[in-house]
């Protein structure tokens, strides 16, 4: 293309170029397509130009932080005028928010579509669990007590004994212990036709064992002294004495005779309003490791660097606040899909940037167990920290179950957001996925 | 009445910047008048040539240093004074604070805008010309802006730059080309407009 024609376009549109140019402009464009086509685009460049000047505009507040800075008092009809130009200047940021947070509007907000059916499907299943009583085993919770939540169990319903427990008493052991035998527990309380297990010990051994509980009690009695003392010392306020084994236990002559000598009101007597003695969580520190398979939003058009021992996963050591709160530090890496864009500078031109870099990050964790004596709990896990180019925030929701006192597996779903700064432009890239971990108290 | 009720909606210039000068009880209300009036322009002037974080610091020291001027001196044209400071302060802000530019070192990928309707393009755009017009030559920069943001004739920008008409032509010209060679992946998606 001539460069004399397309200067002279430029003239034209400045209004610049003299009347006895014009015909010749007009016979070339008229023959020459790529200089129509420069016409254009000239035009366009302008137009936006003229688009982006009406733009701008000063930010929000500046009069009165000038009248401010004068020492000046804002007249009242400048009040008065500029509350709505104001509102309507803070109003801008919002809207660039809601549709230039990504590269695509859509992706926006079909996020945020997303975002908010999963909390409230979050939300009502955690309702729906907690309204059915499905983790506390549909049982009532009794005054100033915890519901002892395996009371309607299979556990426990084949064992008739349970009976004899009182309705705050609370089994915690699951695995490894079968069951606990209340210090309380009266002769009344015993079912002795109900000691399979002892029965057929003794059957194996008629030799060793008594056939009954009275006789075996009767037995011990002759072959051990009163323990008068210790009927004197005062008891724990424990509930239950654990035992080693059901038959031996439930039937042991020494607890109920000790127990039945004691004066009605010396009896120990649980305190349902104390801490659980056998709690899971104790006051140490909770190591934990996580995985989370994620995708990000809108999903990832350029694959993620490869680390295989270490990618996509989590190390947290949080320390126990209470019960169900504790709170630590959660190290981790995760891949984050980028999308902003930049200037070339040999091409001055303007690009866009797309790449998944696998980002450390790092950050204060605090985890919220709502039920945690049971052996399932909805858990809650909020994470504020960092990468290397900007601030993270993770969310997980999910179900936890106890394998012991001290170690615990976690199944959820688990939402992160990394916020970061391109050029002036915020820019977030979210990702959602699912969570699987296991902690274990130190 | 109240005075800082009074609006000066039809008073020239002259009345407003006596006002100022002579500390009036009105000089508040004459003072936000002429704000009203030329806050747009020395605004798109600011935040044109300095981007939008500088470019407001620019615009609130013009105005303090009118508001000093209009106290002392007398003023015959209103916007070419608030032009001239603005430009004044712009190139003293500019000197400064450094601009650097940050670039990422990993392989781009070329990538047209989508084609999508509505709010978001729009702005996208707008963001694209700010990024093209930091990318320019400040002089050339500055002649763009007052030709097509404050829409001075090209005489009017070989006094207020003190260079002659063609340099401010060669400018101009220069601007558009690089500006258009810019968003030339872009150029083609403005339809709309």
């Amino acid at each position: 293309m001539n460069a004399s024609f397309r200067e002279q376009v430029h003239l034209y549109c400045e209004g610049l170029l003299p009347e006895y140019a014009e015909n010749a402009l007009f016979a070339e464009l008229s023959a020459n397509s790529d200089l129509r086509a420069e016409m254009t685009e000239h035009l366009k460049l302008l137009a936006a130009v003229k688009s982006h000047a009406a733009s701008l505009r000063p930010a929000s507040g500046t009069k009165n932080a000038l009248f401010a800075e004068l020492g000046l008092s804002l007249p009242q009809s400048a009040v008065q005028s500029a509350t709505p130009n104001a509102a309507a200047a803070i109003t801008l940021p919002q809207a660039a928010v809601g549709t230039g947070a990504t590269l695509g509007g859509q992706s926006t907000l079909f996020t945020v579509f997303l975002s908010l059916f999963s909390s409230v499907a979050t939300a009502f299943a955690v309702l729906f669990f907690l309204q059915t009583g499905w983790f506390q085993g549909g049982s009532k919770i009794t005054d100033g007590g915890a519901p002892p939540p395996f009371q309607n169990s299979s556990l426990l319903a084949s064992d008739p004994t349970n009976q004899a427990f009182m309705p705050h008493d609370t089994i915690r052991e699951t695995t490894t212990i079968v069951r606990y035998v209340p210090i309380v527990q009266n002769a009344a309380g015993l079912n002795t036709t109900n000691h399979s297990d002892a029965d057929g010990i003794q059957a194996s051994h008629p030799n060793s064992l008594p056939t009954n509980d009275s006789e075996q009690a009767s037995q011990q009695a002759q072959e051990l002294p009163m323990p008068t003392p210790i009927a004197q010392e005062p008891q724990p306020s424990y509930p239950y004495r654990r035992s080693t084994h059901i038959s031996a236990s439930s039937s042991n002559p020494l607890s109920q005779e000790v127990n039945s000598s004691l004066p009605l009101h010396e009896r120990p007597v649980s305190n349902t309003t104390e801490a659980p003695i056998f709690s899971r969580t104790k006051l140490g520190i909770i190591a934990g490791i996580r995985g989370v398979r994620s995708r990000s939003l809108p999903e990832a058009t350029v694959e993620a660097n490869s680390y295989p021992l270490f990618n996509n996963t989590a190390l947290s050591l949080m320390l126990p606040l209470s019960p169900t709160g504790a709170l630590g530090i959660e190290v981790g890496q995760e891949a984050y899909f980028l999308r902003y864009r930049t200037i070339l500078p040999e091409q001055e031109q303007i690009v866009g940037i797309e790449k998944n870099p696998v980002l450390a990050w790092a950050g204060v964790s605090y985890r919220h167990t709502f039920l945690p004596n049971d052996l399932f709990s909805p858990v809650m896990n909020f994470t504020l920290g960092g990468t290397s180019i900007g601030a993270m925030g993770r969310t997980m929701l999910g179900l936890q179950y106890s394998i012991d006192t001290k170690t615990r597996c976690t199944l959820g779903v688990e939402a992160s957001s990394l916020l970061y700064i391109h050029r002036d432009v915020w820019n977030f890239s979210p990702n959602v996925g699912i969570s699987y971990g296991i902690s274990f108290e130190l | 009445m109240q005075p800082d009720a009074i609006t000066y909606t039809n008073a020239s210039d002259e009345q407003l910047l006596l006002s100022i000068r002579l500390q009036k009880p009105t000089a508040n209300a004459a003072f936000s008048e002429l704000y009203d009036r030329y806050h747009g322009r020395v605004a798109k002037y600011c935040i044109a040539l300095l981007g939008k974080q500088d470019g407001n610091d620019a615009f609130q020291e013009t105005f303090v240093k009118f508001y000093h001027a209009a106290g002392r001196t007398v003023v015959e044209n209103v916007p070419a004074m608030l032009t001239t400071i603005a430009r004044n302060v712009c190139i003293d802000l500019k000197r400064r604070r450094k601009h650097t530019v940050v670039l990422d070192d990993d392989t781009p990928q070329r990538q047209s805008i989508p084609p999508s309707s509505g709010n978001y393009e729009q702005q996208e755009l707008m963001r694209l010309i700010e990024i093209g017009l930091e990318y320019l030559d400040f002089d050339i920069r500055e002649a763009f802006v007052l030709r097509h943001y404050q829409d001075l004739s090209y005489q009017e920008i070989a006094m207020l730059t003190g260079v002659p008409e063609t340099t401010v032509t060669k400018r101009i010209w220069r601007a558009k080309e690089r500006l258009k060679q810019v968003l030339s992946p872009f150029i083609n998606d403005l339809n709309q407009l």
